[in-house]
């Protein structure tokens, strides 16, 4: 910049220049439309101009002040010229104009937040203030309010002729602070009222915001309906000036409602999504502290939103699925750079993490839990007594593991995030364990005696009675085929594979069909999600390196007959 | 398939619960086995299978202790399901009174 020029008058040069430009598109346009279209075609031609003129009403809301240079061109526009704007660009489809006006507002909504809260916070300290005055100030305001008395009943009794009487004038006693406490009490109550009465009339638009994702997330239907109508009226009120039509305003309303919802979310997710992240490592003590701090976080997020036990319970669901996938490595936001750039020690890194949170877990229990005569002798020893319940936490959660597959699966198909391991069935609750009690297809042998066949995990027998794993077959037999399947998918997995790796090993190959590759991937991931060893990236399943994964007989069943389908579409 | 779902609860007594108490209480049933399958596997190591176990903890290694799991303690899975079922005969004799108090939960939230 020249050092001759004057600031302001640059920045006048430029707001000209741009209302140059704009006029020049604008005849632009209108040489466009008559080009175009007809000059017959008079409605046309009339409509158009009317369009035109609509957003040649915009620049009226250019404030006097704008500035072409400033950071934020929408500084000084009223949140009904917004609107306006907002409304016009949704017209015209200009996705940037209405990305931009709809941050814009939302920047209002919050600016609007934060000084009603700065508003309360001064409220308070101002009450806190008044009540340390010292009884010097208090003294100096009776002495003012009984002076103000006076005048005015002078000037009363001056100016009522007919008054024959006076009422006497109380002595100021100045130990006397009844007064004073009756007069500031009646005060405060009464601007406590009337602020709640003013809330209850008119209700801010961020307040209706926030108790609508409130009342969402509790699945208040009628709550939520009764507060998308107070939303409506609340910004009708502010931007009825703006003269936007009921479709513009409804667009408007449900990009803001949103976008707020977005927030809210977010602003909950990230909490929990912090805590859950520092549920990691070696220490056990700082790990059973995040379960702690993770519980904690959770109630008191669900306390101050006001949260009903359903939803309460759903968000704490949610965010133990969040820690176990923050532990898995599984954030969206990191899955894609993992599927290119995973490294051994990396996965072998996530997949433990699963073990690790299940002790710290486990720990968790054995310090909240009352255990019996005969454990809390062995576990309370002084000096073998944490060993003892570091391990046997290890070791549950990993017999667990064994029996079940892996722990911790993501969605079970009921639209909720659950928690529990793999071996949920398919009907939205509940844990499959794989393995039956007292059935001749048994997958895994309760009594040591039978004859039953071994799920494929149970590889270590016992009392000689290694069966061939089990399948979903009728007979409970596998054959030597599916066996060899079994084994191939039990291999380690090469680097970056997805499901259709494992696929391609025991034969299902659509050669170069990449719609049904696709198509089958999608399904395989449906099925195998959960699974050891894998991990979820945009909604397809991956394998870590180096993985032994080991679906189970109906799995692979499923996964056999997914392609079959596929293939004779 | 033995599975640990509403026909679980059902068969204990559970079945009247409500949905969300049914989660829950399929989450203690979870968590209970979890922690009585470590107490009684834990209690049968000796010292040093104490310290090896350990290790692989302290490493993190859960495919390194799952292999010595199974060689060292092969019938892990009987115990658990030894242990499932005791937790079941447990659960079987306060069905009802798990199911009254979360009906008197439920009335005292109405």
């Amino acid at each position: 910049m020249s050092e001759t020029l004057n600031p302001s008058q640059l920045a006048q040069d430029m707001h000209e220049a741009h209302q140059r430009k704009l006029d020049e598109a604008r005849v632009n346009e209108w040489t466009d439309v008559t080009n175009e279209q007809s000059l017959n075609d008079f409605d046309a031609v009339q409509s158009h101009l009317e369009a035109m003129e609509q957003r040649s009403d915009q620049s009226n809301f250019l404030p006097e002040s704008y500035d072409q240079t400033q950071d934020d061109p929408y500084e000084n526009y009223s949140l009904s010229a917004l609107a306006r704007i907002w409304a016009d660009a949704e017209e015209q489809n200009d996705k940037t104009i209405v990305e931009d006006v709809t941050d814009v507002i939302m920047e209002r909504i919050d600016e609007h937040v934060a000084k009603s809260e700065e508003a309360a916070s001064n409220r308070e300290e101002a009450l806190i203030d008044r009540n340390n005055t010292d009884f010097h100030g208090q003294w100096l305001d009776r002495v003012v309010a009984m002076k103000d008395s006076f005048k005015q009943q002078d000037a009363e009794s001056s100016s009522d002729t007919s008054a024959t009487e006076q009422a006497p004038v109380a002595p100021l006693d100045l130990d006397d602070d009844s007064w004073y406490e009756e007069h500031h009490v009646e005060q405060d109550e009464k601007q406590e009222v009337e602020a709640e009465s003013a809330e209850k009339e008119s209700p801010t638009l961020t307040g209706i915001l926030d108790n609508l994702a409130e009342a969402q997330l509790r699945g208040d239907e009628k709550q939520t309906t009764e507060l998308k109508e107070a939303l409506n009226d609340k910004l009708w009120q502010e931007v009825d000036s703006s003269g936007l039509n009921a479709v513009q305003q409804k667009k408007l309303l449900d990009v803001l409602e949103e976008r707020q919802q977005l927030k809210y979310q977010e602003a909950l997710y990230e909490a929990i999504q912090e805590q859950a992240e520092k549920i990691q490592g070696d220490d056990d003590e700082v790990l059973i502290q995040g379960w702690k701090d993770l519980h904690t976080l959770t109630d008191r997020i669900a306390s101050l939103r006001g949260l009903s036990d359903e939803a309460r319970h759903k968000l704490y669901i949610e965010s133990k699925t969040k820690s176990e996938n923050a532990a898995r490595g599984e954030d969206s936001q990191v899955k894609e750079a993992q599927a290119q750039e995973l490294k051994p020690e990396q996965s072998d890194n996530k997949k433990n993490g699963i073990f690790n949170r299940g002790v710290a877990r486990t720990m968790f229990w054995f310090k909240n839990t009352k255990l019996g005569e005969r454990y809390d002798n062995f576990f309370n020893d002084e000096e073998k007594g944490p060993k003892r319940k570091k391990v046997a936490a290890g070791v549950g959660v990993l017999a667990m593991i064994g029996v079940g597959g892996a722990l911790l699966a993501g969605d079970v198909g009921d639209g909720n995030v659950d928690l529990w391991p793999s071996f949920i069935d398919g009907d939205g609750m509940g844990i499959d364990l794989p393995f039956e009690i007292g059935d001749d297809n048994d997958t895994f042998d309760l009594n040591g005696d039978d004859p039953g066949t071994h799920a494929p995990e149970d590889r270590g027998g016992s009392g000689g009675e290694v069966g061939a794993p089990a399948t979903p077959e009728a007979d409970g037999a596998v054959s030597a085929e599916r066996q060899e399947m079994i084994e191939e998918f039990q291999k380690p997995v090469e680097p970056n594979q997805g499901v259709s790796h494992l696929s391609e090993r025991i034969g299902i190959d659509f050669d170069n069909n990449l719609q049904q590759w696709n198509e089958y991937n999608k399904g395989a991931s449906d099925i195998l999600r959960g699974l050891e060893g894998t991990y979820e990236s945009g909604g397809l399943v991956y394998l870590y390196e180096g993985a032994e994964v080991s679906p189970s007989p109906a799995q692979i069943q499923q996964l056999l007959e997914l392609a079959e389908t596929i293939k004779n579409r | 398939m033995f599975k640990l779902d509403n026909n679980l609860l059902v068969e204990l007594g559970l079945g009247e619960l409500p949905a969300e108490e049914k989660n829950k209480m399929l989450a203690h049933i979870y968590e209970t086995l979890e922690m009585r399958v470590g107490m009684k596997l834990a209690e049968q190591m000796s010292n040093d299978q104490l310290d090896e176990f350990e290790s692989f903890i302290n490493k993190n290694d859960e495919a390194g202790a799952l292999k010595w799991l199974e060689s060292n303690f092969p019938d892990y899975k009987k115990v658990v399901a030894s242990e499932l079922e005791t937790l079941k005969g447990e659960i079987k004799q306060n069905a009802s009174a798990i199911v009254q108090a979360s009906k008197a939960n439920e009335q005292a939230e109405a």
